[in-house]
């Protein structure tokens, strides 16, 4: 009897003495992260039968359990994931945040409006040389600011990309101490004693590796967790998958599980959110600034080509961009211009070269027409050869260069061509007949024309083999025809072509200058009339265009007088102006009214004087101003890099023209290098507000503006989703306190209940023992 | 609440509390610090995207300004320049006036033409006028002296450098003020009007229009005379001295021993012992002169006619033949394009006549001329002389008018510019408060908010030394 008593006593103070020891553990541990309260499993022992009744046989304790939640585990690791993740993205966009330096007066935003302020002080004051080196330095400024931004990007992403690295590395690690406490676990487990501290150490460190990757979990029936991540088997069994990164060619990284070359899509932890910055975030920004700088460069570089410096126009240019042989055939002739690998984009437009002769100052403006489609770099070469007093090729390093002929100096610029009757085709002192109608004429192999001149009468034939397209006979290709005849050249005749029209003229001037036309078949085509005699005259009209084109667009007027007469003299003499389209834009009174010489207003700002002199209407006089608002409406130039002010595609190389830092003056202030023109300053300035179609309609300033306010807009919102996400994950880790976290107080009551126990069970045994002595004593 | 708090979970509260508190602090006072409310563009994206423009139109305005203030100078230099102008224009035209009246010595009108050619001079400095590096009147040519004055031969010339363009300069959104005149404008030709002749030579114009600047001289040559006198009377060097054109007619009366030109004065034939007697130069009343060889003389009674032949030229280029029917000739200086019609069917007398392009000529060829005829470089007869000076008269009235509409053109932009100017600051005040309603911290608030952060967390110490104080460990013994 006592026997058995005796055991229930030892049983109770075994429980007691392990209950209390796992109290101690628990105290001891209250402070160990991961740490989950343990505690003794005590149940009452079978009761045995005795002297007929049952007896119960003390306690047993023979498990100590943890407590702890599964589910709980779950949901923490993935808020801790989460929260990593915008914790790490927000390291990174901070750092750009306060790269940017905005708002602030040291950001690019100040560097932009610096930039213009000094375009803007030089405007009002060309002249001054201090101020021409301050906008140089206020461009570099500038530039280097988008320079500078855009390396430290690069920069802060080759960063990223290492940490991705190094944290991978880190992954590696806690998987394969997962994979040994796998182990261990399965090892403890089999003999049926819960592995309670390998599992707080197993949970720990998965709640580690979920602050790196996104992880899902589940156990198997021995205790093993298998870990994925990315839908990928991350840890399996006794095996660990170890995490790679790799940079890619663009710069971006990708993490690789071993043994595949299917890249992981991790959606959470650090590794994510450091690839969402390397990856995404920062691309994006650079995508932007350099948009933003390659506009720039394009749009400064359009009003900039058109401009001259002070130093008056050029003698040669090269161009910033190299062609490329597309085709690789070894030749760049035949490539369109358009598509020669050149950053910026070609329309189809216009390009007016002017060439003036140093000494005279006569000014001859060329029409280049471009098509996107058509135009190659030969043809371009060409167009630009075919001007006198200019040369253009290519140079060494596919850079077309374009040189002036000595005496001789060119430009881009909007010139308004003052003297712009070269032929005197309009009143001139020759003898001079035009056609009734601007070309192309609809002529038939053979058509002839039959003059007469002071030597002989002659016939010159129009031939097939001399047009493109007969039917399509262009002015210049018969005025080609009707130079090249030798009666023509011994009759002391030429044709000229104004405005799309041909005029046949007599070489000579003055009253004895003169010439028939006698008929031939193209006449009809021509709108001529056969058997008119014509003459020169003793004096030229002057005609002479000044004031400033306001109207938008290009256009040119076409000077067409209505009726026979004398400038000044026969009454109701008119001219007809008409624009591009056709359409009348004014009437000039040049009757006895009009004093030749006195200045009259045609439209849209420009003046007309005429001097003393006959207009012929029945002659069909003509003459053509080109009106330009944009000299380079192709945008060729700015394509090309020539008379650039910035070089480079993008924020990373965007700079100040090499030349224009070492030569202020260089710098194209104006239109015609008169020390005080300002207009291309102006036209730079006004790009400030200028609404860009390549910046999505906005202005550079605007752009730039959002550009930042997106970042701002993009770290509060990761910054306040990580305020929720940690108010969540510090939720759910005072749940897991609330199930598996040490409470002293209430380790120490139960310290003491504990020791009660054992203080009962050691007074039971004593009385057990009194009781076998009575009965000892007894025998 | 927690049904179960654990110790743990007791200081990660506190730690929490604690944190959360001192970061209200913290942020309070880097925005009291640098007076911020937005320091990041994270703190406010939209602020920030705000805050940017404004900077921006701000930094431009500021720019406006500025050009503002460097236009300010030059436009009060040009009006100052041309307050001058019109004073020496109007000193001149005193001078002229007193020039033009004929009871004046030869030796008083050059004086005159002395002063007038140092108030020419004047002019030029004062249209050289330059501020900084730049010359007000020279169009956009600033660098360049714009007027440059050149004497050869007793001419003065004065020519202009610079160019026809305005030079703009923009002092607010969209606004361009022209700050300049050109010189060509303000000294220049005003418009051509009409064509003048002083009309000593008898030349009238002809119908077809005429072209040409300024000034310029119509020679009216004589070649010969043809015709016999009557009463045996002979031409003196067969006539080349005589100044008469056209059809002249010569009468001798032997009764009262006279002889007269035309209408003209009569003159007494001389005394044959005199030296008048192989040469007397008859005038009539136009001025014309022929001279007389009595040599010969009858002592009848005779009427002759005289033909005198003559040629023309503009600025003696070319001289062509007078054909005396002629009623439009045209004459064209090859030099300067200078086109004239004239009617030659009255013409009667050889000498220079001057043209006036009136409205074409610019002041200091007024001036220059002016101060000529004052001299008498051509050696003119008293009329003739104010002939002349009537037509530059004329002239340097238009350029006075010239000059005092640039003058009130010049007023117009200084208004412009003061009112830009006034409304670039309105703008610099509104667009201010603006941003720093956007940008700058109100200290009230932010010291509000220090206030409450502080004594939170005060509380939030207190109460977390209580709670982690306690234990049961302090009662069990």
């Amino acid at each position: 009897m006592p026997g058995i008593g005796l055991n229930t006593g030892l049983k109770a103070l075994l429980a007691a003495q392990a209950a209390l020891e796992t109290t101690g553990h628990n105290i001891s541990n209250s402070s160990t992260p991961g740490f989950s309260r343990q505690r003794l499993e005590v149940t009452a022992s079978r009761a045995l039968l005795q002297r007929g009744v049952r007896i119960g046989s003390g306690v047993s304790g023979n498990t100590i359990v943890r407590s702890s939640d599964a589910l709980l585990l779950v949901r923490t690791t993935k808020q801790i994931a989460t929260v990593n993740r915008l914790d790490a993205a927000l390291g990174g966009m901070t750092e750009i945040e306060a790269l940017m330096g905005e708002p602030g007066n040291f950001g690019l935003s100040s560097g932009i409006s610096d930039f213009f302020g000094s375009i803007s002080e030089l405007s009002a004051s060309t002249e001054d040389l201090v101020l021409r080196t301050g906008m140089v330095q206020m461009a570099t400024a500038m530039t280097t600011q988008f320079n500078q931004l855009s390396s430290t990007m690069t920069t802060v992403r080759r960063d990223t990309a290492n940490q991705v690295e190094i944290q991978a590395q880190k992954v590696n690690v806690i998987t394969e101490r997962i994979v040994m406490l796998n182990e261990e676990i399965g090892k403890t487990e089999v003999s049926g004693v819960p592995a309670n501290d390998l599992r707080d150490k197993r949970e720990e460190s998965l709640r580690e590796l979920s602050s790196y990757v996104d992880v899902q979990f589940n156990e198997d029936q021995n205790g093993v967790m298998r870990i994925t991540t990315g839908g990928r088997l991350m840890v399996g069994g006794n095996k660990a998958f170890k995490l790679e990164s790799v940079v890619g060619v663009d710069g971006d990284v990708e993490v690789f599980m071993e043994a595949s070359d299917v890249p992981v899509k991790l959606k959470h932890g650090k590794i994510a959110g450091l690839i969402e910055v390397g990856d995404q975030f920062i691309p994006n920004l650079q995508a932007k600034m350099d948009r933003l700088a390659k506009n720039l460069i394009f749009e400064m570089n359009r009003l900039h080509s058109t401009g001259t410096p002070s130093e008056g126009n050029f003698t040669t240019l090269t161009s910033s961009y190299r062609l490329e042989d597309q085709d690789q055939d070894g030749s760049l002739s035949d490539e369109l211009i358009s598509r020669s690998g050149l950053p910026f984009d070609i329309q189809s437009g216009e390009l007016f070269v002017n060439v003036t002769h140093r000494t005279s100052g006569d000014l001859n403006s060329t029409k280049i027409l471009f098509n996107p489609n058509e135009t190659t770099v030969g043809d371009f070469l060409d167009e630009l050869n075919a001007i006198d007093g200019v040369n253009a090729a290519l140079n060494s390093f596919n850079k077309i260069q374009i040189f002036a002929d000595a005496g001789f100096g060119f430009d881009f610029a909007p010139r308004l061509n003052a003297n712009p009757d070269k032929y005197g085709t309009l009143g001139g002192d020759r003898a001079s007949l035009g056609a009734g109608q601007a070309g192309p004429y609809s002529l038939v192999d053979g058509d002839t024309m039959n003059l007469t001149g002071p030597v002989s009468s002659f016939s010159v034939a129009f031939n097939s083999v001399e047009f493109e397209e007969m039917s399509q006979a262009t002015a210049e290709e018969m005025a080609a025809v009707l130079n090249s005849n030798a009666d023509m050249q011994s009759n002391g005749l030429r044709a000229v072509v104004t405005a799309d029209r041909l005029y046949v003229q007599t070489a000579a001037t003055g009253v004895a200058s003169t010439f028939t036309l006698d008929g031939g078949t193209s006449l009809a085509a021509l709108s001529m009339a056969p058997g008119s005699t014509v003459f020169g005259s003793s004096t030229a009209v002057d005609l002479k265009i000044g004031g400033a084109y306001t109207g938008e667009g290009n256009n040119s007027y076409r000077f067409v007088p209505t009726s026979d007469g004398v400038i000044g003299t026969t009454p109701d003499l008119e001219v007809d102006v008409y624009n591009a389209g056709g359409q009348l834009v004014a009437t000039l009174d040049l009757g006895d009214t009009y004093q030749p010489g006195t200045e009259i207003e045609v439209a849209e700002g420009i003046t007309a004087t005429f001097g003393f002199g006959s207009l012929s209407a029945s002659e069909n006089d003509s003459t053509l101003v080109n009106l330009i608002a944009d000299s380079d409406t192709s945008d060729v130039l700015a394509a090309l890099g020539i008379n650039a002010i910035f070089t480079g595609t993008g924020a990373a190389d965007i700079a100040l023209r090499d030349d224009l830092v070492a030569n202020p003056q260089a710098i194209s202030a104006g239109f015609s290098g008169a020390s005080g023109d300002n207009r291309a300053l102006l036209a730079m300035m006004g790009l400030q507000s200028e609404s860009i179609s390549a910046l999505d309609n906005d202005s550079i300033g605007n752009f730039y503006g959002d550009t930042i306010s997106g970042v701002g807009f993009e770290i509060s919102q990761a910054g306040s989703s990580r305020e929720i996400g940690y108010f969540l994950l510090q939720n759910l880790e005072t749940r897991r306190e609330e199930t598996s976290g040490v409470n002293v107080d209430e380790e120490l009551v139960d310290m003491v209940r504990y020791e009660q126990s054992f203080n009962a069970a050691s007074r039971f045994i004593q009385v057990l023992n009194e009781l076998s002595d009575e009965i000892l004593s007894l025998i | 609440m927690s049904i179960r708090p654990t110790q743990q979970s007791l200081y990660s509260l506190v730690t929490r509390g604690l944190g959360y508190n001192l970061s209200r602090l913290a942020h309070a006072q880097e925005r009291v610090a640098t007076g911020k409310e937005i320091l990041r563009p994270s703190d406010d994206a939209v602020g920030t995207a705000r805050a940017l423009s404004m900077r921006r139109r701000l930094g431009l305005i500021n720019r406006f300004q500025e050009s503002v203030g460097t236009t300010r100078p030059v436009l009060e230099t040009s009006t100052s320049a041309l307050e001058e102008v019109s004073l020496v224009l109007r000193e001149s035209r005193e001078l002229m006036i007193t020039g033009m009246s004929g009871s004046l010595s030869s030796d008083d009108r050059e004086a005159i033409g002395q002063q007038l050619h140092l108030l020419l001079e004047k002019l030029v400095d004062v249209a050289n006028t330059k501020i900084g590096d730049r010359f007000v009147f020279a169009g956009t040519e600033t660098v360049n002296k714009p007027y440059t004055i050149t004497s050869r031969d007793g001419k003065t010339a004065v020519n202009y450098n610079g160019n026809d363009q305005v030079q703009r300069i923009a002092v607010g959104f969209g606004t361009e003020i022209p700050i300049n005149i050109p010189g060509s404008k303000v000294f220049g030709s005003s418009s051509v009007e009409s064509v003048d002749l002083s009309g000593i030579t008898g030349v009238k114009l002809g119908t077809t229009a005429n072209q040409g600047e300024g000034f310029a001289n119509l020679y009216f040559r004589h070649n010969a005379t043809t015709g016999t006198p009557g009463s045996g009377i002979t031409l003196v060097n067969g006539g080349d001295d005589d100044t008469i054109l056209n059809n002249h007619s010569l009468t001798v009366d032997a009764v009262a021993g006279t002889v007269q030109l035309d209408d003209g004065v009569l003159f007494q034939i001389p005394d044959p012992s005199s030296a008048e007697y192989t040469d007397l130069t008859v005038v009539n009343n136009g001025g014309e002169e022929v001279h007389l060889d009595f040599s010969g003389y009858t002592g009848a009674s005779s009427t002759a006619a005289l033909f005198g032949e003559g040629s023309v030229s503009i600025n003696g280029s070319v001289y062509i033949p007078i054909d005396f029917t002629e009623t439009d000739l045209e004459l064209v200086h090859p030099g300067n394009g200078t086109v004239l019609h004239i009617n030659t069917t009255e013409v009667h007398r050889a000498d220079a006549e001057l043209v006036s392009f009136s409205g074409a000529t610019d002041i200091f060829n007024v001036l220059a001329g002016a101060a000529a005829d004052m001299k008498n470089a051509a050696g003119l007869e008293s009329q003739e002389a104010v002939n002349r000076l009537e037509l530059r008269y004329d002239e340097l009235l238009r350029g006075l008018d010239q000059a005092l509409k640039s003058l009130g053109t010049l007023g117009a932009r200084t208004e412009r510019l003061n009112s830009s100017e006034i409304r670039l600051e309105t703008t610099t005040v509104n667009l201010e408060g603006l941003l720093a309603q956007v940008e700058d911290v109100d200290i009230t608030t932010v010291i509000l908010d220090m206030n409450q952060a502080e004594q939170t967390l005060q509380l939030a110490q207190a109460t977390g030394s209580r709670l982690i104080q306690h234990t049961l460990l302090n009662y069990l013994r």
